[in-house]
């Protein structure tokens, strides 16, 4: 049986200066597990999952390969069935959840809005669900979150939310780009470990990150992105403490060192 | 900087505009093959000819030569306008960012009352106390218009005060006045020359609705607005009289307006679609 | 919000208060004396004396204060004295007056409103299509037209060669349409402009990458999300346009010679009448400055997080 999803020699050139950001790259995704993709920043990580996540504006970029869910290319799939997939079975979770949501649309109806499109709930019920993911992902007082706006709940209550949003729609794959970098280390955690349940129950996650901290905490497989190129793959705990290539060394050091003067200084 | 206003149609076409405008209103005596004031009865609404390319007006003028005569007129009055009010605006608008509270305070409130007065009323008003005159006129409208470029230049500079560089000049022990003139100013200036670009259509659209209210200037002058009042009462025998005078206001404000906004996107580019 | 709205109306009490002082020294500075003109109007041979009582019995003889105390209580009573120009109560002549040229105002607002929000929501939804560029291209010179030649070009075509409207007005509604039509196109074409680039800014905004992620179409994100926070700018201009068109009215009425109350003001200012023009610029002002703080309510309601930034600071 093949892989949840699948990527097969994508690359991805920003037309204007044709740029190659994404250089034929390969790699999969089982149910259950979970993937980091680890790079600097302009590695092309961010390009790579914003692509699966069909973001990228087909007059910009010009994209090649395939992007294979459950055996169909996404990349192939008209607008509708594209909506149909993402935010339902395929789950995105942005950078900065402060920007994330309309700031003059109160998040009860924001989730309303997304959960209307891919779960097939009765009126009546629908406020019942958002209540209840809401109260999942750890929102104590989740009528209270259901009536807010985004600028009356904190970066963390607000991270909560976004994953709300993903338990509430049952998504088979979460896609997230650099969900901890906006985060200070408390609410990193908690959402480290709102990932890990997720892999538990059997979701695939696959997180892009520049924080190792993150990468080491959720563990899984980790792929090392470079200008465009995988540079090695393999267990998180393996290549995080016996990198093969020099490149991954280099950035293990440099981290380490930024972790440690974080640490004198706080 | 040049290269990319080159570059870009829009400017271009603007600049064309400005140019022809400006050299029109420079040379208009060696352009104009009669004089404008020149008034020939039995010339009354006479058909273009050789000697008068365009016609006659209801007086006998030359059309032609009134119209180039014209764009003395909106440049003569709107580029001082212009150029006395960028100064105030710096001024008073840097001042209210870098001259303490007090001042910020106090300057903030008249800006508002000038402001809660719309810039034609304002003109009319002034106009109407001094009388009519060139002076007059650049009063009127400067009276009108000065709280919205000190507003502006203060948004401006407020924005830029709170960046870096303005802090990193304060701590090396940059003097006020330095800090203004070496810093403040020439980083607003960029987008202070697009605001003021776009103003001067505004100002020339201005003038001629003040001359052809009959405020201002004395009847017959030969400025765009004043022309198109004059031939209102010819409506019915002679509309193109009225096409003329607008066309010239409306080609020297669209270059103006074309140029500043082409100004804006070279400056601030990089918008995103859906 | 109820401490906010009261905050925010008595801040304007002392923006008007010096508006009024303003327009009240243009009178008292103005060249003509009104006791003259008057004593004049009923005796073309009026002596000192005479207008020494005109003077007193229209209580011009006091002293700068007084006089502005007196004419700042017309606000209150209704009874601001009377005009030079017409011989009439100033308040009958606004009276008649104003309702024309809100009339006139308020059918170009409806054109703005009905024409610049479809256009502008088309070019930021199709962004460089040939619409576009087309709109784009004609709203920047759209802005330069002059009212007046827009007006007398409106006259020409449609009045004087096609005869579906008269030069001279029409009673009822069919003589407002030629003027505000003519007035609101210059504003129309600045809204389209403003309003595209307000949604397109917007439109980089994250939250719309979001909802685009969670399968949102781009139509329902432009019309149920952008489209609400890219207002408030518009409104803002939306609602200062609104001082400025009274006045631009002005231009309309000499066109299509109509009376109202920017022609009204153009007059008195033109005779030297000071106490009616301050008196209607005064009223000007008023409408301006509620039109803003209704435009800032509206803001507020539409986006309430305005309202949570400004806490902040």
């Amino acid at each position: 049986m093949s892989k949840l999803i699948e990527i097969k020699q994508l690359e991805i050139i920003i037309k204007k200066e044709q740029h190659t950001v994404v250089r034929k790259i390969d790699f999969s995704l089982d149910k259950g597990k979970s993937l980091i993709i680890l790079g600097q920043s302009g590695c092309g990580k961010t390009m790579t999952c914003h692509s699966m996540m069909g973001l990228l504006d087909p007059k910009k970029f010009s994209i090649s390969g395939g992007i294979f869910y459950n055996g169909t290319d996404l990349l192939t799939l008209s607008a509708k069935e594209k909506r149909k997939l993402y935010g339902g079975e395929i789950a995105f979770i942005p950078q900065n959840p402060m920007t994330a949501l309309d700031p003059s649309m109160k998040i009860g109806k924001q989730m309303l809005e997304t959960l209307s499109l891919h779960i097939d709930v009765s009126k009546n019920e629908r406020k019942n669900a958002v209540l209840n993911a809401l109260k999942k992902s750890g929102l104590g007082d989740a009528e209270r979150v259901y009536h807010s706006f985004p600028f009356e709940l904190s970066g963390g209550m607000l991270q909560r939310v976004l994953i709300a949003m993903v338990l509430m729609v049952n998504a088979r794959l979460v896609i997230a780009d650099e969900p901890t970098t906006a985060l200070d280390v408390v609410h990193r955690n908690e959402t480290i470990e709102a990932f890990r349940q997720l892999r538990e129950s059997g979701t695939a996650v696959l997180m892009v990150t520049h924080d190792f901290a993150a990468a080491v905490q959720l563990g899984g497989d980790i792929m090392i992105m470079n200008e465009g190129e995988i540079i090695e793959t393999g267990k998180a705990s393996e290549i995080l403490t016996a990198p093969n290539h020099s490149y991954t060394r280099s950035l293990i050091e440099a981290s380490v060192l930024t972790a440690n003067i974080r640490e004198v200084s706080e | 900087m040049i290269h990319k206003i080159l570059k870009n149609p829009q400017a271009v076409i603007g600049l064309v505009i400005i140019a022809a405008v400006l050299l029109t209103a420079l040379i208009a005596p060696l352009l104009a093959p009669n004089d404008p004031e020149a008034v020939d009865v039995m010339l009354k609404f006479g058909k273009a000819s050789s000697d008068y390319p365009m016609g006659n007006d209801a007086l006998g003028r030359c059309v032609l030569s009134r119209l180039l005569y014209g764009a003395r007129y909106s440049m003569g009055v709107s580029l001082p306008i212009l150029g006395l009010l960028s100064a105030i605006g710096l001024f008073l608008g840097t001042l209210s960012v870098c001259g303490g509270r007090v001042m910020n305070t106090v300057l903030d409130f008249i800006c508002d009352i000038f402001i809660s007065l719309p810039q034609l009323v304002v003109g009319i008003a002034i106009i109407g106390m001094l009388g009519d005159g060139f002076v007059n006129i650049v009063i009127a409208i400067i009276v009108g218009m000065w709280a919205w470029f000190t507003r502006m230049v203060r948004a401006y500079a407020q924005v830029e005060m709170g960046k870096d560089y303005i802090l990193a000049a304060r701590i090396s022990g940059c003097g006020r006045l330095k800090l203004v003139f070496r810093h403040l100013i020439p980083n607003i200036m960029p987008q202070f020359i697009v605001f003021i670009t776009t103003s001067i259509a505004t100002t020339i659209l201005m003038i001629s609705t003040f001359a052809f209210l009959g405020l201002g200037l004395p009847s017959g002058t030969s400025e765009w607005g004043a022309m198109l009042k004059d031939a209102s009462s010819c409506i019915y025998n002679h509309p193109e009289m009225l096409v003329y005078p607008g066309v010239c206001i409306l080609v020297t404000a669209a270059g103006f307006n074309l140029f500043g906004e082409a100004l804006r996107d070279i400056l601030m580019s990089g918008e995103d679609t859906l | 919000m109820k401490r906010y709205i009261i905050k925010r109306a008595i801040s304007f009490i002392p923006v008007l208060i010096g508006v009024s002082i303003l327009c009240f020294l243009l009178i008292a500075f103005s060249g003509k004396d009104p006791a003259e003109v008057i004593a004049r109007h009923g005796d073309m041979n009026a002596t000192p004396e005479l207008i020494e009582q005109v003077r007193v019995e229209m209580g011009l003889d006091g002293s700068l204060p007084e006089r502005y105390l007196k004419w700042i209580s017309g606000f209150f009573t209704g009874d601001f004295g009377l005009s030079i120009t017409s011989y009439r109560l100033i308040s009958e002549d606004i009276a008649e007056y104003f309702p024309i040229t809100a009339g006139l105002v308020g059918m170009s607002l409806l054109w703005t409103l009905v024409l610049s929000i479809p256009f502008a929501l088309l070019c930021a939804r199709f962004k460089n299509s040939i619409f576009d560029h087309l709109t784009r291209g004609i709203t920047i010179f759209g802005m330069c037209i002059p009212t007046f030649w827009l007006g007398f070009m409106l006259l020409i075509v449609l009045a004087v060669q096609m005869n579906w409207f008269t030069v001279l007005p029409e009673p009822g509604i069919k003589g407002y349409i030629l003027p505000s039509l003519a007035l609101s196109i210059p504003t129309i074409c600045g809204i389209i402009r403003l309003f595209r680039s307000s949604l397109l800014s917007e439109l980089s905004c994250d939250y719309v990458r979001y909802a685009k992620a969670r399968g949102l179409s781009s139509t329902r994100i432009l019309l149920c999300h952008v489209f609400r926070n890219a207002l408030p700018p518009i409104v803002t201009v939306f609602c200062q346009y609104l001082g400025t068109l009274i006045v631009g009215s002005a231009v309309m009425e000499a066109v299509f010679s109509i009376e109202g109350i920017g022609s009204y003001l153009i007059s008195a200012v033109l005779s030297a009448d000071s106490t009616s023009a301050a008196t209607c610029i005064v009223i000007i002002a008023v409408v301006f400055i509620a039109a803003n703080f209704v435009g800032d309510m509206i803001n507020r309601f539409l986006c309430p997080w305005i309202a949570g930034e400004h806490n902040d600071t």
